[in-house]
C-alpha cells in the first residue's frame, strides 16, 4: 500500500480554502501513484468546538461531496477528519474520520472514542462507541483520532484484525515528543504499520509542528515530515502478519488478567 | 622522564586519540618509557593506538600487560582479536579457552569461535553451525546476513532465501536489508551470474584516516597551549551557560555526566564493540551502520517454551543496552533512521533548523518556527529543493516526500530522521590563539596580565590596611601582636623535636643498639632533645636547640633547619649533623654525634650511588652528568649549616620566655652561605665514600606506599586554579609589602635557583610572616622534595607548626606527599608556611598536575633576578 501523508496547514474554520489546498496535495499524491492520501483531524477547518460553524450534517456533508469528487477525479483514496453535527436526538456532535476510496465510496468511518476533555472537547463532541477496522486494498485498516493515541487498549483491540493503523490529529507542537513516541509505541506493541498525520501551522493560538510519520511494524520510521506543509509518501509493505507469526507477542497478552483491573 | 612530563605526554596521547591522530599518538608513545606507565586507562589507550597503527605485536604486549593486572574478558577479547590478526591462531585458541572459562555470554563466545574457525579455514558447514547457534542466542543483523551468504555459498538456496526474508522482516530497513532483498531477487531470478558480496558487515567500517595525522611528533608546548585555549573556551561557555536559565543548565548537565561515565568506562567486562578485522569503530558510526541486535528473538523449541515471555524481555534489555552503548555519544537512534549513507553535507542548515523546530519541546521555539514557516512558504520551498538526500535507490521507492508543488507548497523535501540527526552534528573547531610560552611558561604569560593589576592592587591593599588601622580599634596590627604573643606563650617550654626523630623511635624499640647503626645516634639525639627541653623549661629566654636526628627513611642531608631566632649561638662548637642539617645548634660536640656523622657519610655515599644508578636508567649521558653535578651540589648543601641573616641579628620581638632571633658565628661561604667548617671537614668526598662500607648496609627501608598513578591522568586546570602571579617580576621589596599587607595567610612559590638566594628570600618572607603574626616560631625547615617524599610527614607535623617548610625541587613532589602537605597546611592554617622552590617550567607542570596544590599558593615569586641586596 502506497500512502501519502497530507500534512496540511488548513485555514481556520474555512472549509473551502482548506479544500483548495488539499486538492493540490491530492493531485500531487495521485501523481506519485499513491493508493491513499490521509489528511489530519478536522482536516479542512482545524480543531474547533464551534460546531455551528464547522459541523456538517452526516447525511449531506458538502465537504464529503467535495472529497468524493476529488477521489474520483484523481483516482485516489482520501481519508480525512471532520466534524459532524449532532444526529437527531443527540446534543453533541461527533469527531469523525472517514475514508473514501478511489471510486468515491465511503469504506470506513470512525467516531473518536476519546474526546479530549482537557480541551473541553467532550462538551461539544460525544465519544464514539466502536473500534473500526475494515478491509482496504487487501489490508485491514483501523482508524483513530488524535487523543485516542494515548489509549493503547483500543489499538490492541484493533490489532486483532488490522495491520494498518491510521491516526489523524491536531497535535500541538508542545507535545510533539509524545506524538512521535506514541506513534512508534503503538506500532511496536501492536506490530502494525502506523500512519500518523498531523496538521502544521498556527491556528486559534495553538502551534502545530506536524511530525507526521509512518512507522513500520517493528518501529522503524519510514518517513517523517516536520514543521512544514507537504506530502510524505510511504510504502507500507505487508510484513506485519508474518512478523506477528514469528515474533508472537500478542499471544502472550493476558487480557483476562488485565480485565480484572478494569472492572 | 619526569613524572609531570610523563603525565603531559600521556594526556597528549589521549588527546590525539580523541582526534583520531593515531600516528601522532604513536610518535608520542615512542618517547615514553612504557615502564613508567601504570594506569590501566593509559595502557588501554596505548594499546588502542598500537592497534590502529597496526603495531599488533606491541598492542598484544600491552594488552597482555593489562591482562596481568586486570583479568577481564574484554582484554582477552582484544588479545584474541590481535592473535588472529597476527595469525597466531594457537595463541588465539589459548586465549579463547581462557575466555570461555570466564563464562562470557554465549554470543561473544560464539562470535569469537567463528572468528577463530574462519581464520583457521574451518569448513563451511562448521561455520554455518556456529552462526545458526548464534542466531538462536541473539539475532544480529550483520551476522544474519553473514549466515545468509554462507548458505548461498554452500548452495543451500532455500535456507539462504529464508534467512534473507527474516532479515527483511526483522530489521525492515537499512543497507543489509537492501542487500538481503538483492540476494533474494538474485535467487528468485535464478541468475546465472554468481552473487558476490565482498562487503563484510561483521567487521566495523574502517575509519577514514584523519588527514592531519601525519605521524610526526607533535609539539608538547603546542598541546599545552591548545589545552589552555580549550579550557578558556569551556570556561567562557560555562559562564555563558550560567547566565542562561535554569532549564538550560539542567539540560547542559546531562552530556557532562555522560562524559564522566565514558571516562569511567575503563576495562569493565564489556566488549560490545567488536572490532575484529578493521579495528575499533566509533560507536555513532556503528549506529549509523545499522547494527541491529535483537536478543532472544529466535529462541526456539524447548528453550522458547521454557522462557516464554522471557524472550521479549531479554530483547528489551539487550536492545536497551545496545542503544545505550551505541548511541550514548550522540543519541543517534538507529531505529529512527530509515536511511543510510545520507550525506551529511547535503543537509543544509535550514533543514536542521526545521527539524529542530519539529523536535523541540519548547513551545516558544515551536511558535517562532511555526510562524516563520507559514509566512515564508516560498522560501521554504526553495530550501526544500536542496533536501534531496542521497541514499540507496531501493530506499527511494520506499520513502519519498512530495509537496503539493504549487504556491506555498514544498517540493521534494524528503525528510529523514536519520539524516537529520546525523546532519545535526557540527564540527566545532576552537580557534587557537598562540601566545608566548617562553621562559617560565604559564606563570610568566600571566605576568603581563597581572603586572597592570599589581600596582592597583598594591595600592588597594595599602589603602585597605590604612583604613583598618585608622578606624578599627582592634586593628590588624594589634591582632598580630596578640596572636604572636599567644603563639610565643604557647611555645614556652616546648622543645623542638627534629623532624625525623619521632618516626625512628618506635622502630628502634626492641632493636639492639648498634644493630641498625642508627640507634645509637638516635638515642643520643633523643637524650639531647630531652636535655634541651629541660633547659627550656628552666630558662625560658634561652634559645631552643634544634637538632635533626638521622632517620631511617630519610636520605641523609634531606632536611635542613634554618633557625633564625637563637639567642645563643655556639657555631664554633657545633657538631656535625645527623640528617638534615641544623643551621644552628648549641652544645658541645658529643661522641654520639661523631658516630652519627660517620654513619651519615656512609649513608650519603650510598644514597648518591643509588641515585646515580637510578638516574642512569632514565637519563641520557648528558643528563647523568647533570644529575651527578646536582648531587654534588646537594652534598654541598648538606654541608651548609647556617645562613646568616643580618636583619634577623637583632631580635625583632623580645618577650619573656620567647625564643629570640639568633645570630651565629660562622664562616661565610662564597655564596654568602654560612658553612660550618667542621661540617665541611666531616664530609668526605661523596665519590670516595662510595668505596667505604655504608652505614645503611643491611638496612631494609620500610615500604613507602606508592599511590597508583591514576592521578597522572591530566586534570584540568584553570587559570583561576593557578597561583596568582602578583609577585612575579616585581621587586622583592614590593613583594614583601604585599605579603605584609595580606589579610589571609599564604604559601609561596619561588621560581629560580641558587641556594643562597632561595634561603635569603625565604628568610625574608618568614620574617614578614612572623612579624604579621602568621608564624609563631619562624624557623625554616629546608628539604628536598625527593627526601620529603620518603618521609612520613604527618608524624612530624607538630614540629612544623609555627614554622616554614621550604621544599626544594618541588616539582618532584609526589602525590601522597602533596596530600600530606595539604592536611598539615589545613591543620596549621595561619601558623604554617610552605615555600616551594623549583624552576618555573617544572612548577607549571606541577600545578597542572595537581591543581589543588596550585590553589593553595597565592604567590609565585620569580627570584631569578634578585640580587643579594634585595633579600639581605
Amino acid at each position: 500500500m502506497r500512502v501519502a501523508l497530507g500534512q496540511l496547514d488548513m485555514v481556520w474554520e474555512n472549509q473551502a480554502a482548506s479544500l483548495k489546498k488539499a486538492e493540490e496535495m491530492v493531485a500531487e499524491a495521485a501523481r506519485e501513484k499513491c493508493d491513499l492520501i490521509v489528511f489530519p483531524e478536522m482536516a479542512f477547518t482545524g480543531f474547533s468546538i464551534n460546531l455551528d460553524k464547522v459541523g456538517e450534517d452526516k447525511s449531506c456533508s458538502a465537504t464529503k461531496a467535495e472529497v468524493v469528487s476529488m477521489a474520483q477525479t484523481y483516482g485516489i483514496g482520501i481519508a480525512y477528519g471532520w466534524a459532524a453535527l449532532p444526529s437527531p436526538g443527540e446534543k453533541k456532535g461527533r469527531n469523525l474520520f472517514t475514508l473514501i476510496d478511489a471510486q468515491g465510496v465511503e469504506v470506513g468511518e470512525y467516531a473518536k472514542l476519546h474526546p479530549f476533555s482537557y480541551g473541553m472537547e467532550h462538551e461539544t463532541y460525544c465519544p464514539g462507541d466502536q473500534v473500526v477496522t475494515f478491509p482496504y486494498l487487501g489490508r485491514q485498516v483501523a482508524l483513530f483520532i488524535c487523543y485516542d493515541l494515548r489509549f493503547p487498549e483500543i489499538f490492541h483491540i484493533a490489532a486483532r484484525k488490522a495491520d494498518v493503523m491510521m491516526v489523524i490529529a491536531n497535535w500541538p507542537a508542545m507535545r510533539s515528543a509524545h506524538w512521535q513516541t506514541l506513534l512508534r509505541a503503538r506500532a511496536i506493541e501492536t506490530q502494525s504499520y502506523v500512519v500518523g498525520v498531523n496538521c502544521v501551522g498556527e491556528r486559534d493560538g495553538d502551534f502545530y509542528s506536524g511530525d507526521s510519520m509512518a512507522v513500520d511494524c517493528i518501529g522503524n520510521i519510514l518517513g517523517q515530515i516536520s514543521g512544514r506543509e507537504g506530502v510524505l509518501v510511504c510504502e507500507l509493505e505487508d510484513r506485519a502478519w508474518r512478523l506477528r507469526e514469528k515474533f508472537a507477542t500478542a499471544k502472550d497478552r493476558r487480557e483476562d488478567f488485565y480485565r480484572g483491573f478494569f472492572r | 622522564m619526569r613524572q609531570y612530563e610523563l603525565a603531559i605526554r600521556i594526556a597528549q596521547v589521549h588527546h590525539l586519540v580523541d582526534e583520531r591522530k593515531y600516528k601522532k599518538a604513536l610518535a608520542v608513545i615512542q618517547t615514553i618509557d612504557m615502564r613508567q606507565v601504570r594506569a590501566l586507562s593509559d595502557l588501554k589507550v596505548f594499546a588502542e593506538v598500537y592497534t590502529k597503527t597496526e603495531q599488533y605485536d606491541a598492542a598484544k604486549a600491552t594488552y597482555l600487560r593489562i591482562y596481568r593486572r586486570s583479568h577481564t574478558k574484554r582484554v582477552l577479547y582484544r588479545l584474541i582479536y590481535l592473535s588472529i590478526r597476527t595469525n597466531a591462531l594457537n595463541d588465539a585458541e589459548a586465549y579463547y579457552q581462557e575466555f570461555v572459562r570466564m563464562n562470557p555470554n554465549a554470543r561473544d563466545a560464539l562470535i569469537l569461535r567463528y572468528r577463530i574457525d574462519k581464520a583457521s579455514g574451518a569448513s563451511m558447514d562448521k561455520l554455518i553451525e556456529i552462526l545458526q547457534e548464534l542466531k538462536q542466542e541473539e539475532y544480529i543483523e550483520e551476522w544474519a546476513y553473514e549466515l545468509a551468504k554462507l548458505y548461498h555459498r554452500s548452495g543451500r538456496t532455500e535456507e539462504c532465501k529464508e534467512e534473507c526474508e527474516d532479515i527483511i522482516l526483522w530489521f525492515g530497513t537499512g543497507e543489509i536489508v537492501e542487500r538481503a532483498r538483492i540476494l533474494i531477487d538474485h535467487l528468485e531470478e535464478d541468475d546465472a551470474a554468481p552473487y558476490y558480496d565482498d562487503k563484510d558487515f561483521t567487521v566495523p567500517k574502517k575509519e577514514e584516516p584523519n588527514p592531519e595525522d601525519t605521524g610526526s611528533l607533535p609539539d608538547l608546548k603546542e598541546f599545552i597551549r591548545e589545552k589552555k585555549v580549550h579550557r578558556k573556551e569551556e570556561q567562557r561557555e560555562e559562564r555563558h551557560a550560567e547566565g542562561g536559565n535554569g532549564e538550560e543548565r539542567l539540560l547542559g548537565g546531562e552530556p557532562q555526566s555522560k562524559k564522566e561515565a565514558l571516562r569511567d568506562d575503563d576495562f569493565v567486562d564489556d566488549y560490545v564493540d567488536d572490532d575484529f578485522g578493521q579495528g575499533d569503530m566509533d560507536l555513532p558510526q556503528k549506529a549509523k551502520d545499522g547494527i541491529h541486535k535483537l536478543s532472544g528473538l529466535f529462541k526456539l523449541g524447548k528453550k522458547e517454551e521454557g522462557e516464554g515471555g522471557g524472550a521479549p524481555g531479554k530483547e528489551q534489555l539487550s536492545t536497551a543496552e545496545m542503544v545505550e552503548r551505541l548511541v550514548r555519544t550522540d543519541k543517534l537512534d538507529r531505529v529512527e533512521q530509515p536511511r543510510r549513507g545520507g550525506d551529511l553535507s547535503q543537509i543544509d542548515q535550514s533543514q536542521r533548523r526545521e527539524r529542530q523546530a519539529g523536535k523541540d519541546a519548547s513551545q516558544k521555539v515551536e511558535r517562532q518556527e511555526g510562524k516563520s514557516i507559514s509566512r515564508n512558504g516560498e522560501e521554504s520551498a526553495v530550501m526544500a529543493d536542496s533536501r534531496q538526500v542521497d541514499g540507496m535507490e531501493s530506499m527511494e521507492k520506499l520513502v519519498t516526500v512530495k509537496s503539493a508543488g504549487t504556491a506555498g507548497m514544498l517540493r521534494n523535501g524528503e525528510v529523514s530522521r536519520k539524516s537529520g540527526a546525523s546532519g545535526g552534528e557540527e564540527e566545532v573547531r576552537i580557534g587557537f590563539v598562540p601566545h608566548s610560552q617562553s621562559g617560565m611558561g604559564i606563570t610568566q604569560d600571566l605576568a603581563k596580565e597581572i603586572a597592570a593589576i599589581y600596582e592597583m592592587e598594591h595600592k588597594e591593599q595599602l589603602k585597605e590596611k590604612a583604613v583598618t588601622v585608622i578606624h578599627d580599634t582592634s586593628n590588624f596590627a594589634s591582632n598580630v601582636v596578640d596572636r604572636m604573643t599567644q603563639a610565643v606563650q604557647k611555645n614556652i617550654g616546648k622543645g623542638y623535636i627534629p623532624l625525623d626523630i619521632e618516626e625512628i623511635q618506635p622502630q628502634d624499640e626492641g632493636v639492639p643498639k648498634g644493630e641498625q647503626g642508627f640507634s645509637v645516634g638516635a638515642d643520643s639525639v633523643e637524650a639531647q632533645v630531652a636535655e634541651h627541653r629541660e633547659i627550656e623549661s628552666e630558662e625560658a629566654s634561652e634559645t631552643v636547640r634544634e637538632e635533626m636526628a638521622f632517620e631511617e627513611n630519610i636520605e641523609p642531608g634531606g632536611v635542613e633547619l634554618i633557625q633564625d631566632d637563637m639567642a645563643e649561638f655556639e657555631g664554633e662548637k657545633t657538631r656535625p649533623q645527623e640528617m638534615g642539617e641544623l643551621i644552628q645548634e648549641g652544645g658541645e660536640e658529643e661522641p654520639e654525634a661523631v658516630i652519627q656523622e660517620e654513619m651519615r657519610e656512609h649513608a650519603i655515599a650510598k644514597m648518591l650511588e643509588e641515585e646515580v644508578a637510578e638516574t642512569q636508567k632514565d637519563f641520557s649521558q648528558g643528563q647523568i652528568a647533570e644529575t651527578a653535578r646536582q648531587d654534588s651540589e646537594t652534598l654541598k648543601s648538606l654541608m651548609e649549616e647556617e645562613i646568616r641573616d643580618p636583619e634577623l641579628e637583632e631580635p625583632p620581638i623580645s618577650h619573656e620566655g620567647e625564643e629570640g632571633m639568633l645570630e651565629e658565628e660562622a664562616s661565610v661561604s662564597r655564596e654568602g652561605v654560612i658553612v660550618r667548617d667542621r661540617a665541611r671537614e666531616s664530609f668526605p668526598d661523596p665519590r670516595a665514600a662510595q668505596d667505604q662500607p655504608s652505614g645503611l648496609e643491611g638496612y631494609q627501608a620500610p615500604d613507602i606506599p606508592v599511590v597508583e598513578t591514576e592521578y597522572m591522568e591530566m586534570p584540568e586546570i584553570t587559570y583561576e586554579d593557578l597561583p596568582t602571579t602578583r609577585a612575579l617580576q616585581q621587586s622583592f621589596g614590593n613583594v614583601l609589602k604585599l605579603i605584609a599587607g595580606e589579610l589571609d595567610p599564604s604559601h609561596f612559590v619561588l621560581m629560580g635557583d641558587g641556594s643562597e638566594r632561595i634561603v635569603g628570600v625565604s628568610k625574608q618572607i618568614v620574617r614578614v610572616m612572623k612579624e604579621t603574626g602568621y608564624l609563631s616560631q619562624g624557623r625554616i625547615a629546608k628539604i628536598h622534595a625527593k627526601q620529603i617524599n620518603k618521609m612520613d610527614l604527618i608524624s612530624f607535623r607538630s614540629q612544623l607548626k609555627g614554622n616554614c617548610l621550604l621544599v626544594e625541587g618541588a616539582s618532584d613532589l609526589l602525590f601522597p606527599t602533596i596530600t600530606r602537605l595539604f592536611s598539615i597546611m589545613e591543620e596549621y592554617y595561619g601558623d604554617f608556611v610552605v615555600i616551594l622552590v623549583d624552576e618555573g617550567t617544572t612548577l607549571d607542570q606541577l600545578f597542572r598536575f595537581v591543581p589543588a596544590l596550585a590553589k593553595k599558593f597565592k604567590y609565585i615569586i620569580d627570584i631569578s633576578g634578585y640580587a643579594p641586596e634585595d633579600y639581605c
